[in-house]
């Protein structure tokens, strides 16, 4: 199932970046490459949906996030097998023992020992070092623990994002719910990605086409109407007949009032 | 005597927790409600368990837009209360079948259809939450317009509610959030196509 999910998303993302003409989709094969990918395909969306807004490097932002993500995660799991090391071993005592000859040579290490030892002779298995290791090591955890917490909140957020701009550049109002979708079906987002990708229902739209949909062509009508009568009676007559489906409801509501 | 203390230290922490939540959704419920130009009672259904799910509904339903699958409009209200009451009645019949399945040989029956009951259980869940957050989007787009796509994915990313919770924050507080005077969202971002169309309006 995880080969075929993988697949599905790698093929969707290549030939999703063959319509949306981004070069390079075969990096969708390639972990960590394929956020790039994501990412730089959200941001041919904002190109053709936004040109005017400023661009925004989805592409490096996600990239990023996924990196520093899984680095504190590598390093949050090594912390915990140093803590498990130190906790029930008593080679954690042992290496300790020479880091404190090491810092007593230095001449530091009756400070060290004044502040730590009264601890530490409480503790069975830890020394002074190992004391201050130990708590370092929990203290790390909890830290990376919330950094971790921090940056796949914001992996996710971004991830979202960005394929709502995918799917929005493809599939225009049903980019919602498939957003919605591929948030509580963890299988989701690789067949509409797939779908998306070879379909030809779902082609890149310019902005013009966008906007040319049903509910805005009573607009253009009118003002065309509008342009030929040259008179404000006509428009505001259309109006009032519900060409403007907005004011129409507007009216109808002041009415109901 | 410590047993009992046991028992109900917890429950009472968790009744405060619970009650304090209600109350700030219905404070955030009743600033929307206005927003939304909601004026009757109503608007105070936020302070109430099921019956804020009830009123997310209906002030979904503000939203006249319908979804590209909508043949016609829905009544997000009954979906929303369908939604919110589904969960706590699935359990109360899971339980009651638990409870069933110690009964010898036929016990086995009511065991059985727990399980499938329980896979059906999951899969409702699933819908529900599809439903409440398009419900949820159409509140977003009503008020936020252009912002709406990041809020219901920081609703999404945060889930179950600590997004939703920042994003009604800001709905209730934010005087940029408000009805549009006579347009959608999307109207007013098409709107700004058209300057021709917008000198030549009555």
């Amino acid at each position: 199932m995880g080969v075929l999910v993988y697949l599905a998303r790698a093929f969707g993302l290549m030939t999703v970046s063959g319509k949306l003409g981004v070069k390079n989709g075969w990096l969708g094969f390639i972990p960590f490459a394929d956020c790039w990918l994501l990412g730089r395909l959200a941001q041919e969306s904002d190109a053709q949906l936004k040109p005017d807004e400023k661009r925004r490097p989805w592409g490096k932002i996600y990239l990023w996030l996924s990196i520093l993500n899984r680095a504190a995660a590598f390093i949050l799991i090594v912390l915990f097998f140093v803590l498990f090391f130190l906790f029930f071993s008593d080679i954690g005592a042992g290496i300790s023992n020479s880091f404190r000859e090491f810092i007593n040579g230095a001449g530091i290490g009756d400070v060290f020992e004044e502040f730590f030892l009264p601890i530490s002779e409480n503790l069975t298995h830890l020394t002074s070092l190992a004391f201050v290791i130990f708590f370092g090591c929990i203290a790390l955890v909890f830290l990376l623990a919330i950094a971790s917490g921090v940056l796949g909140v914001a992996e996710v957020f971004v991830r979202l994002y960005a394929e709502y701009k995918v799917y929005d550049l493809l599939a225009g109002k049903h980019a919602v719910w498939m957003v919605i979708l591929s948030a509580f079906v963890s299988f989701a987002q690789p067949v509409l990605l797939l779908i998306l990708g070879l379909s030809s229902a779902f082609m890149p739209k310019t902005s013009e086409q966008r906007w040319s949909n049903e509910r805005f062509k009573p607009v253009q009508t009118v003002s065309n109407e509008a342009k030929d009568a040259d008179t404000e009676e006509t428009a505001c007559k259309s109006a009032e007949d519900g060409a403007f489906p907005s004011d129409g409801a507007q009216s109808r509501g002041e009415e109901e009032k | 005597m410590l047993g009992l203390l046991i028992v109900i230290i917890p429950f009472l922490i968790f009744l405060t927790v619970f009650v304090l939540v209600q109350l700030i959704y219905g404070i955030l419920f009743l600033k929307i409600s206005d927003k939304m130009g909601i004026s009757d009672g109503s608007r105070f259904f936020g302070f109430f368990p099921f019956l804020s799910e009830w009123l997310l509904g209906k002030l979904a339903q503000v939203d006249e837009e319908l979804y590209p699958f909508e043949k016609k409009k829905w009544n997000w209200k009954v979906i929303c209360l369908l939604c919110s009451v589904s969960g706590l009645v699935l359990a109360l019949i899971l339980g009651v079948l638990n409870l069933l399945s110690i009964i010898p040989f036929i016990g086995l029956i009511f065991s059985l259809i727990s399980i499938f009951l329980g896979l059906f259980g999951v899969l409702v869940s699933w819908v529900c939450n599809i439903l409440t957050c398009l419900a949820r989007f159409k509140i977003y787009r009503k008020l936020a317009g252009n912002d709406a796509p990041w809020m219901l994915v920081l609703s999404l990313c945060l889930f179950p509610s600590i997004g939703t919770f920042i994003v009604f924050l800001l709905l209730a507080f934010g005087k940029k959030y408000k009805l549009p005077s006579n347009h959608s969202p999307s109207d007013r971002e098409n709107a700004k196509t058209v300057p021709a169309f917008e000198q030549q309006s009555p």
